[in-house]
């Protein structure tokens, strides 16, 4: 089931939190501490190891909420990156993914600057690109995303040859951008 | 290529960027593409995946309580008060939480410095940290403590990195000790190296302290530790231990 948008209210966590205002921390925690663990703990096992990761997560919510743009991406959205680099960083150090081969120490991991022309990604409009998609990719990207499989894991469920898995997830990204960009066009300045 | 295929391939490479599977050669090329070719990585791609990640995840997942009380109490950190205050040394044994620590970014500028020889490491970075650096260094172990029958409460970890002979153990659950009865004392069984384990340093559980965080002081060098064993000692610890009272072991599969 798709993660509903949170309350308005709840945009204005992350702002909070780059402004350094009392309690902002508590209640970035409180309302997004389910997300990051349930991202979190899709790929890094034990759970003891998991709750590390979560520590360290919020810990670069704290120092990268200034880079937050609520233009740009839902607060539930930004929030899954940083779970996400968070998760993927660790299983970088456990070697856990063959495939994800540790990067030079120069390699940029900030959040890249926004976009100028690309629409807000938010979990609405996300939701409606995922169905414009082909049912295929659809699965593809579910079963990584949701069930937190390696492409390992996805080639042998689906029967599909890794590097056919690799590539049609990267496609299905660049995909759901495009539709996105129909979808939501930016606003044209005059 | 032409422009158009270029611009397709970086695409292509700058998904497997956002998506966090670029191999070691696919990131030259991305390199190469932003480098000579003037292609911008694009920040909807991260976007993009982070939504993803939050679109499919269950709306009912929930922090564990434990969880939740130690975020919550780390949240000490994360005012401007703690960044300000001046900082603490490694050498006594305080609660993690309590500690007046330094934000992520100043624990990441120390990173470098923590790699080398623990005669040369900083004293003026918080432990925990240090712990939270030393957990990025691929090199890193990190194992879990088991109590024995007397210890069936203790949790806790280890991490541990060769290079830099730094580490830190975290317990919660082990008894409190009277330090003038005994004390707590860290061993590192490194076989490689010789047959009896490595001491590791004593330690302290003080009084109402759920959780507590102890450094590492390894008195000989260790470099291949398989095992790290918490017994209880006379005061002020042994040269070598009879392993009369074993608290915890933590040891690779």
């Amino acid at each position: 089931m798709a993660r509903p948008e949170p309350h308005p209210a709840v945009e204005d966590i992350l702002p909070r939190v780059a402004r350094r205002e009392p309690m902002a921390m508590n209640d970035c925690i409180a309302q997004f501490g389910g997300l990051v663990w349930s991202i979190i703990r899709r790929y890094v096992q034990p759970d003891s190891e998991a709750e590390d990761v979560v520590q360290e997560a919020f810990s670069e919510l704290w120092q990268k909420a200034d880079r937050f743009d609520g233009s740009k991406a839902s607060a539930v959205t930004f929030i899954g990156m940083i779970a996400r680099r968070r998760s993927i960083d660790w299983l970088r150090r456990k070697q856990r993914r063959p495939e994800l081969q540790p990067l030079p120490a120069d390699f940029d991991q900030r959040i890249p600057a926004s976009v100028a022309e690309s629409p807000r990604v938010d979990l609405e409009s996300l939701h409606g690109a995922l169905q414009e998609l082909s049912d295929e990719i659809r699965n593809l990207l579910q079963l990584h995303f949701s069930q937190g499989l390696t492409h390992h894991e996805i080639s042998e469920q689906t029967g599909l040859p890794l590097g056919t898995v690799k590539t049609r997830l990267r496609r299905g990204l660049i995909s759901l951008r495009a539709l996105m960009r129909r979808s939501n066009p930016p606003l044209e300045v005059s | 290529m032409n422009h158009s295929e270029l611009a397709a391939r970086f695409d292509e490479l700058d998904a497997a960027r956002a998506l966090g599977d670029i191999s070691a050669a696919e990131h030259v090329e991305w390199t190469r593409l932003v480098q000579e070719h003037g292609f911008v990585p694009d920040g909807q791609l991260d976007a993009l995946v982070g939504g993803l990640e939050a679109s499919l995840a269950p709306a009912s997942a929930k922090l564990p309580p434990e969880l939740m009380k130690r975020l919550q109490a780390d949240t000490v950190r994360y005012t401007p008060l703690a960044a300000e205050t001046p900082r603490v040394t490694t050498a006594t044994v305080i609660p993690f939480w309590r500690q007046p620590a330094l934000g992520w970014a100043a624990a990441a500028c120390f990173a470098v410095v923590l790699l080398i020889p623990s005669s040369e490491t900083p004293t003026e970075i918080s432990p925990a940290d240090q712990r939270l650096v030393l957990m990025q260094a691929e090199e890193t172990i990190r194992l879990d403590f088991v109590g024995t029958t007397d210890f069936e409460n203790l949790q806790g970890d280890v991490v541990w990195t060769d290079d830099s002979q730094t580490g830190f153990m975290r317990f919660s659950g082990l008894p409190t000790n009277d330090p003038i009865q005994a004390q707590y004392q860290l061993w590192i069984v490194d076989p490689e190296r010789d047959e009896r384990p490595v001491d590791g340093g004593v330690f302290d559980i003080p009084v109402g302290e759920d959780e507590v965080l102890v450094p590492i002081r390894a008195a000989l060098r260790v470099d291949s530790p398989v095992a790290f064993v918490i017994t209880v000692e006379q005061p002020g610890g042994v040269v070598v231990s009879k392993q009369e009272i074993v608290a915890a072991i933590a040891q690779g599969g």
